[in-house]
């Protein structure tokens, strides 16, 4: 066991690294292949709706996603490794915490799969503290939201619960892309450190 | 239950007023007459025998809703009423989106809080978050900063929340609470702390509250009010609903919520005192509220139940109170920084006295509805035994702040004549300002007064809550 939470704990913090150092259109690309790799995840688990709506849904939100860093071209964040590395000790405490207390209730056969969501949950985490740009910190909430829409496949009759949660994930990344195209129009900036007119 | 028309008017006239478009007057009074005739069927739903409305009944249950938030969504209902009123003079152009987003959060926030059904929770809750995002943009500029912190912060609490519903469905096998059965000790420690983390979120506890003042200070004024004096107490009373139906009850996550509660109410209160601009204030005040809103929750015995619904209640009416005061102030002098006023109790007395009674009762002074509720909690907190009779006792401390802004800002604001700062000129106030502060004045006192009727009723929610209904 210690090391199936070692093994993943290495490697969403592996993830995360890459996700926040890579720009963000590259880290768009990677939630869509993610997106796409979860349909076909569903589908393998006999959920062919699911793995429907995942599908065209999941390429909804990368494609606003990208359309913003389109209309938004400004010098990357600065990469800081502070945060990210007193984070990443963070998470992988709690990620040692959770896999530890919680195994004894992962379903019978999805110990693998449990992991699994326990790594997206750190990426997510880890992107949540450590970044500024609104378009990063969109995708760790993404990141976060898909831990959910997963564990709607664990259970039985669930298409309807799939779509509701699908859907709202769209609203909800082209409610966050509106208002970082308003930002932007008022600050020059989608980095949430350059909004500061009401702090203070 | 009648009251599914109540949810359904200011949906339609939400639609309607949308359809007016620039024709803003004319989507005015729609949603005055709109929410005036849900307000008045609610009303009327008290009075309804329950075999007139069976057929309503069944396709309210099956909707996934319960009579037993009755009481608190009667309150949204009235309260989204008056913000509506005071909306009419208060927003001269209201645009497209500003009638059709405030109907539908006031909706939303109603059916959120009767909802006992996983799904249709998450909807309530998800459309009511994105709308309010959209209305606080409404005056633009600084609030697209305001904006964005509150959707990021909100949609992080979201995925917790969506998180934790899914859990309990994999867990209990089913969407509606009230069938719940028990689950591991383990799944249920999990369950609750991705729900108050979620919820938390969208009610402003430390330390996910840095959205509160930025939101509630650059939203319109109408609709600030509705935020902070009433979906903010609405969503408490979800957590309350949706925690207690988890079985066995998680102790340790009541702990760390009435421990949360206490260091809420610190860092509201203090943040308050230091407070220049009237809207942040009042935000800080609100995050002072939510604390002790919580404390009740994790105190989690039937008598802190009772305290704490009675105290969601008064919540909605006592902070709608001070806030519509202060949006009074702003209409009537087009000032909200406490240092540009002064002398306003010969100007607005009735301002003045509202604001009076609605930060008395904020603070817990008998004989006002406050104190009723807030002595009830501290009771309960009392007679829980371990830890927290020492975290009342913190709580109470930490509270002295609050009041003591109160009585600054009050004196400031409506006693103080400083020769230095030349005095605001202050304009007419419409009736539609002037009767909510009246009626929500008076209902303070009276719940204070003759709180029997309404801790009664209050206390068979609780039950029933307690029961897993």
């Amino acid at each position: 066991m210690m090391e199936t939470v070692l093994a993943f704990g290495i490697l969403w913090v592996i993830c995360a690294i890459l996700i926040v150092s890579l720009s963000d259109k590259w880290s768009t690309l990677a939630l869509l292949a993610l997106n796409l790799l979860i349909a076909a995840f569903l589908l393998t688990e006999n959920d062919p709706i699911g793995a429907l709506v995942k599908a065209a849904l999941g390429i909804a939100s990368p494609i606003i996603i990208l359309l913003v860093i389109a209309r938004t071209k400004q010098p990357r964040p600065r990469f800081g490794t502070l945060p990210l590395i007193s984070a990443a000790l963070l998470a992988l405490a709690l990620s040692y915490l959770v896999a530890f207390s919680m195994q004894s209730e992962f379903p019978a056969g999805r110990i693998t799969e449990s992991y699994a969501l326990i790594m997206l949950f750190g990426i997510a985490f880890l992107i949540l503290v450590s970044q500024t740009s609104i378009v990063k910190l969109l995708l760790g909430i993404l990141v976060l939201e898909n831990i959910g829409t997963l564990l709607i496949a664990w259970g039985e009759n669930t298409a309807l619960l799939s779509v509701v949660a699908e859907v709202f994930v769209v609203l909800i990344t082209l409610t966050i892309a509106l208002i970082a195209l308003m930002d932007f129009a008022e600050y020059g900036s989608i980095d949430g450190s350059k909004l500061t007119n009401l702090r203070g | 239950m009648y009251v599914v028309y109540t949810l359904a008017i200011p949906l339609i006239t939400s639609a309607i007023c949308a359809l007016f478009g620039r024709k803003t007057r004319i989507a005015a009074y729609a949603a005055v007459i709109g929410m005036t005739l849900s307000a008045v069927l609610f009303t009327a739903n008290f009075f309804v025998p329950t075999s007139a409305t069976a057929g309503l009944d069944s396709f309210a249950t099956t909707a996934g809703l319960s009579t037993v938030g009755l009481i608190v969504a009667y309150v949204v209902i009235v309260i989204g009423t008056f913000v509506t009123w005071f909306s009419l003079p208060y927003i001269r152009n209201a645009g497209r989106i500003y009638y059709p987003l405030l109907l539908i959060i006031i909706s939303t926030t109603a059916g959120a809080v009767l909802s006992t059904n996983v799904a249709t929770l998450y909807i309530f809750l998800e459309i009511g978050t994105l709308s309010t995002a959209i209305l606080v943009t409404y005056r633009k500029g600084r609030a697209f900063e305001a904006a964005t912190k509150f959707i990021v912060l909100n949609s992080i609490g979201s995925s917790f929340t969506l998180i934790a519903l899914i859990l309990m469905f994999l867990n209990y096998g089913t969407l509606n609470i009230g069938s719940f059965g028990t689950a591991s000790s383990n799944a249920v420690l999990l369950m609750s702390l991705f729900l108050f983390i979620g919820l938390g979120t969208k009610i402003g506890v430390v330390p996910m509250h840095s959205w509160v003042p930025d939101a509630y200070g650059e939203a319109p004024t109408p609709v600030s009010t509705f935020l902070a004096g009433t979906v903010k107490a609405a969503t408490a009373f979800i957590l309350i609903r949706f925690l207690f139906a988890l079985h066995p009850a998680a102790d340790v996550v009541l702990l760390f919520i009435a421990v949360t509660a206490v260091l809420t109410v610190g860092v509201g209160a203090l943040m308050a005192y230091t407070q220049k601009d009237l809207k942040r204030f009042l935000a800080y005040s609100s995050i002072e509220q939510a604390g002790i809103i919580l404390f009740a929750i994790g105190i989690g015995s039937s008598a802190a139940l009772t305290g704490g619904i009675f105290q969601i209640i008064n919540n909605m009416v006592m902070k709608s109170l001070v806030f519509l005061c202060v949006g009074a102030i702003i209409a009537a002098t087009r000032q909200r920084n406490v240092d540009g006023l002064g002398g306003l109790v010969t100007k607005m007395p009735i301002v003045a006295g509202g604001f009076l009674i609605g930060a008395l009762a904020l603070s817990g002074i008998p004989p006002l509805n406050g104190f009723i509720s807030e002595y009830l909690i501290l009771q309960a907190g009392f007679e829980k035994g371990g830890l927290y009779p020492a975290l009342s006792v913190a709580l109470l401390v930490l509270t002295f702040p609050m009041f003591a802004g109160y009585i600054r800002v009050f004196q400031r604001v409506f006693l103080t004549v400083d020769q230095k700062i030349k005095a605001p000129t202050v304009s007419y106030l419409s009736i539609y300002i002037i009767i909510p502060i009246i009626i929500l004045s008076v209902l303070c006192v009276l719940m204070g007064v003759f709180p029997t009727a309404i801790v009664d009723q209050i206390n068979k929610v609780s039950l029933a809550v307690l029961g897993g209904q």
